[in-house]
């Protein structure tokens, strides 16, 4: 038939990849069973038969003919008459990878010479084919067909030829040395490793080249299943939609506002259903991925003469498809080096005293709304002296340096980008090239990888990765006159610095200008440098916006004089923002480095959607997409790993010795508390400590969920239980008009709980004392006032003790009896006194208390029963510091525990404790910790009067 | 005039369809995806006509019509086959079959065939 059109073709196509992805399984299951399963048999058989009719119809003669002659074979299987021995399926499986490279190649397929193939089946049929000799032969064809696509992309042989000799991380050959990366493993292996990944993945690469050459069209999955009940779901989603558009434009015509404000709130509503729907028509098992790895892992064992058994658990995990594509090529990059370098042979197992099976395991879970893939095998384990040595080698490290890391952290340089001995990566598939590119191509898609191995035992990575693309939540700031989005990901904190702080916490060396945080000493960059965008300040008066002529951070010309730069700073800063002139920053984290980035202005948070970059900005790094933003405009969504590469600033920087020491001189310990104040009702507000709360979350109160008689949430794979203030400290119930909350998660013990507030009103830092008498009640710790408004100051722990008793056996912190062991907590502030007199007493503690550090000693010298010593750092008379090294000037004191207590931590501050000799740092209000700290350290004491 | 089209492939079902319109035959059809599916919808529709598959998952495009011999259920059924035998021929006359369409086909071939029916 001539008239037959693209679309029938379209549908072959398309049901024929459909059918040959379960073939390779179903041959290598049909392998590994002992009797003859028909069903499966059967199956194999239709595909093989649909294929044959369908080709039939469109002459594809050698397509066709291939079909015809395997399904011969399975025809016999089928009927008993044929045992499914190895070369069988060898040959069958050969012949399959052919089938489905004409699949995706129809035009030329009746090109491709596939007279070995029916040799073979040939000799099958007639029984009189030698099967050492078949599958020689087999594996001959399987070099025609790898010979017919090194045809179309010449690269890629040269490419799997290195793959076999550069990995640099065998540890079973002992005679590998960094040096020499060729002989990393031994020639005559080291053609067949290359073959065979050549090979495997044949399938993945005749695909992505049939899309190169013929566009899009033939890409594979062009179309995709969805669950009926899911567009049913999406259908009932649209018909709210639309209602909600009635009333919108009811509103609009009768200018009746009344009508607009729930109108609104209900298409924020939908709308997030609807992505939350549409985004699951997205998203795939990652079956699709492990799958094809039995044959892999069949083939490359067979070849390097090991055995191994794979392991594949949580193959229905799901992820967005974008992703799951994305992870074929690192993954198998992942598995092939377990199976090359990690597992050992038989012998040398035996050797080892392991069974001659090595075990590959391929594992995909939930963790923390992140879906985590581990690649682990245990095999011979990666030498951390070796990869020591390279690295000194390679100059990428200095001995000092690597005496300095820990073994786990030496391990980890292999993903280090200038481990890999390839010089240049031509291929984005992360074949031939080292663990630096596999590491590159997931983060591609928000992946990061990690690696863990002890020598002679294992190694396991481990790969965490989002759920998808489309839409991330990210932070929108204003740098210039530009709108720029931050993957919330990599947002460590956002800082605010005021005008008088600005000289002493932002300092120039070296032409780099870097922030004090904490002690620590973090990059600044300057994105209008990089972007070549004029700085320009908006002109207090007129509201214009003028170019901004100051030096620019990073044009420093000769000095790299402290106070010169900051004046250049405060100088642009006062004039941009004259209102309250403060600095924002973002500290954002690529991999373990984290820098700031100076923004202007500081916009929401917001969930974008990310859309492609046009082809103007291919080569860019330091952006991985760009979104619309609620007004129109669009914003560029930063590439952190991209930003950090193009200003070149480096860990080395985050280290410098020199850095340290002019850090330690304006070091100072401020004794104050950062706030978050939520909102729980109209006109109640709460205070709680930062430092205890780990996320924030906003949820739709259609989400709510009542597992076991209390309010939860489904929150990253698990099941986050909620606590109201409802009924607890507060008469009113929780404001949800909005439809929406939010939820403060804080950890008790290992357990994580979230905290309902109708609204999250400020972040402060509060510096004055905190009212421990006027409000303090069960659940309230004090209370304190800001902007001139009251709040109440949460007991996180006491609400959950007052709202279900159960809980209390999970606090850490509940008295199981009397310690009988005294403790001496020496705390200026009466509410931070108090409240810790009180949580560690609970705990079963006699606690004595000193206001000060002069008081401390005279207490600590009149109670020889003292087990242990609480101290605040910042007091009058005497500070914390001071009355350590007092205390530890006393040799019968030298075992003393002595526990420092911060409301801020920092770096420096701790380093400087420890000199004076304090034992361990612990933040005020963490009440779990401080018990544990108490638990852990405090010993009676052999009292000598 | 109401076609059913019995095929395990969706692509086989939309060629057959197509080929049936360029024979120069105007029907409306209708699909089964197995034997099985085929015989709930005979039973369910009344097709004038049955296009079969020869070789089908769950129930074959033999056991359907044996299947239908069984329950005594009269319609015109044929198969559409790639391929046939001497033996299949037989064997699909026997449980009578009112033709079996197999290669090359061409307008001609199966306006021959069907031009009975329409």
């Amino acid at each position: 038939m001539d008239d037959m059109d693209e679309e029938v073709l379209q549908l072959f196509v398309e049901e024929s990849r459909e059918h040959l992805a379960g073939i390779e399984d179903d041959l290598l299951a049909m392998e590994s069973m002992d009797g003859l399963d028909e069903d499966l048999v059967n199956r194999v058989f239709r595909t093989l038969h649909t294929i044959k009719g369908g080709a039939g119809f469109f002459d594809l003669v050698n397509l066709q003919n291939l079909a015809h002659s395997m399904e011969n074979i399975l025809d016999l299987i089928r009927k008993g008459e044929l045992q499914t021995t190895k070369m069988i399926v060898s040959s069958l499986l050969a012949g399959a990878d052919t089938v489905a490279s004409m699949v995706d190649n129809l035009d030329s397929s009746n090109g491709y010479d596939i007279s070995e193939h029916l040799s073979i089946f040939d000799g099958i049929l007639k029984g009189d084919l030698a099967s050492e000799e078949a599958v020689e032969v087999s594996s001959e064809s399987d070099a025609v067909a790898e010979a017919e696509e090194q045809e179309l992309s010449p690269g890629d042989l040269a490419d799997s030829e290195q793959t076999g000799s550069e990995e640099p991380v065998s540890a079973t050959e002992p005679k590998t040395t960094a040096s020499d990366p060729a002989e990393s493993i031994p020639p005559a292996d080291a053609a067949p490793v290359s073959k065979a990944v050549a090979e495997a993945s044949t399938p993945t690469t005749s695909g992505t080249k049939a899309t190169s050459a013929k566009g899009a069209a033939t890409s594979g999955d062009q179309s995709i299943r969805v669950h009926l009940s899911l567009l049913d779901r999406l259908m009932e989603l649209a018909g709210e939609l639309v209602l909600t558009r009635n009333a919108l434009i009811q509103s609009v015509e009768t200018g009746d506002p009344s009508l607009l404000q729930p109108a609104a709130k209900k298409v924020d509503a939908i709308t997030s259903q609807l992505q939350r729907a549409i985004m699951s028509t997205r998203m795939q098992t990652i079956d699709i991925v492990f799958s094809k790895f039995r044959r892999i892992v069949r083939d490359l064992s067979g070849q390097l003469g090991k055995q191994i058994n794979l392991e594949i658990l949580g193959e229905d995990v799901e992820l967005d498809k974008t992703i799951i594509e994305a992870l074929g090529d690192p993954l198998t990059h992942l598995v092939r080096n377990s199976i090359d370098h990690g597992l050992e042979t038989p012998a040398q197992r035996k050797e080892a005293g392991k069974p001659a099976f090595g075990q590959l395991r391929l594992h995909a879970f939930h963790e923390a709304g992140q879906v985590v893939i581990e690649v682990s095998d245990n095999g011979a384990g990666i030498d951390p002296q070796r990869i020591a040595r390279k690295a000194i080698e390679k100059g990428m490290m200095s001995e000092e340096e690597i005496a300095r890391m820990s073994e786990k952290d030496i391990v980890r340089l292999i993903f280090h980008p200038g481990f890999s001995t390839a010089e240049e990566v031509t291929d984005i598939s992360g074949r031939g090239v080292g663990m630096d590119v596999v590491r590159q191509n997931l983060a591609k898609v928000g992946g990061v990888a990690d690696i863990e191995s002890e020598l002679g035992v294992g190694t396991t990575i481990r790969v965490k990765l989002p759920l998808t693309l489309a839409i991330i939540p990210s932070v929108l700031v204003g740098i210039s006159t530009e709108n720029f989005a931050i993957p919330q990901v990599n947002v460590v904190e956002m800082v605010g610095i005021a005008p008088d702080e600005i000289k002493t916490r932002i300092q120039h060396v070296g032409g780099v200008a870097m922030l004090r945080l904490r002690g620590e000493l973090v990059p600044l960059i300057e994105l209008s440098d990089f972007f070549d965008m004029t700085q320009t300040y908006i002109d207090a008066e007129t509201g214009a916006v003028n170019e901004e002529r100051r030096d620019r951070l990073s044009d420093r010309r000769e000095n790299d004089n402290s106070d010169e730069a900051t004046k250049d700073l405060r100088r642009g800063v006062e004039r941009r923002e004259s209102a309250d002139s403060s600095v924002n920053i973002v500290i954002v984290a690529a991999g373990a480095f984290k820098y700031g980035i100076r923004v202007d202005e500081l916009h929401e948070s917001a969930e974008i959607v990310v859309k492609p970059l046009g082809m103007h900005f291919r080569g860019s790094n330091e952006f991985s997409g760009a979104t619309i933003l609620g007004d129109g405009t669009v914003a560029l969504i930063l590439d952190v790993d991209g930003v950090r590469r193009l200003s070149g600033a480096s860990e080395s920087q985050q280290t410098d010795s020199d850095m340290r020491a002019r850090d330690a001189e304006v070091e100072r310990d401020v004794d104050s508390c950062s706030i978050l104040i939520i909102q729980h009702a109209q006109d109640e507000v709460y205070a709680v400590p930062l430092q205890l709360v780990a996320r924030i979350e906003r949820f739709s109160t259609q989400d709510l969920q009542n597992v076991g008689g209390r309010k939860a949430i489904s929150y990253r794979g698990g099941i986050l239980p909620l606590i109201s203030l409802e009924g607890i400290v507060s008469s009113q119930a929780l404001d949800v008009s909005a439809k929406e909350f939010y939820v403060i998660v804080y950890t008790v013990g290992n357990e994580e709980i979230g905290l309902m507030a109708s609204d999250i009103r400020d972040i402060v830092d509060y510096r004055d004392t905190i009212d421990n008498r006027t409000h303090k009640r069960a659940g309230i710790a004090g209370s304190m006032i800001v902007n001139g408004e009251i709040l109440q100051f949460l007991d996180l722990y006491g609400i959950l003790e007052l709202d279900d008793p159960e809980w209390t056996g999970h606090l850490v912190s509940k008295s199981n009896g009397e310690t009988g062991l005294t403790i001496l907590l020496v705390e200026d502030s009466p509410f931070f006194q108090s409240q810790m007199k009180k949580e560690i007493e609970a705990a079963g503690f006699i606690v004595l208390t000193a206001d000060d550090g002069l008081l401390g000693l005279e207490v600590l010298h009149s109670h020889p029963e003292i087990a242990m010593v609480l101290t605040d750092i910042e007091m009058p008379n005497m500070d914390g510091l001071e009355m350590v090294r007092a205390i530890r000037a006393q040799p019968k004191y030298k075992d003393l525990p002595l526990v420092a207590v911060t409301s801020l931590a920092g770096a420096t501050a701790e380093k400087k404790g420890i000199e004076a000799g304090v034992d361990e740092y612990q933040i005020k209000l963490d009440r779990e910790q401080l018990v544990d700290v108490c638990r852990r350290l405090a010993k009676p004491r052999a009292v000598s009067a | 005039m109401k076609v059913l089209v019995v095929d395990d492939s969706v692509a086989m079902r939309m060629i057959v369809k197509k080929m049936v319109k360029a024979a120069g035959f105007s029907a409306d059809f209708i699909e089964a995806a197995d034997g099985q599916l085929g015989l709930d919808k005979i039973k369910s529709d009344s097709p004038d006509l049955v296009l079969c598959d020869w070789n089908m998952p769950n129930m074959s495009g033999i056991e359907l019509l044996t299947a239908l011999n069984d329950e005594g259920i009269t319609v015109d059924f044929g198969f559409v086959t790639t391929e046939s035998s001497d033996e299949m021929r037989t064997k699909a006359e026997d449980l009578g079959a009112k033709f079996l369409i197999s290669k090359p086909f061409t307008k001609e071939s199966v306006h021959e065939a069907l031009k009975s029916f329409f």
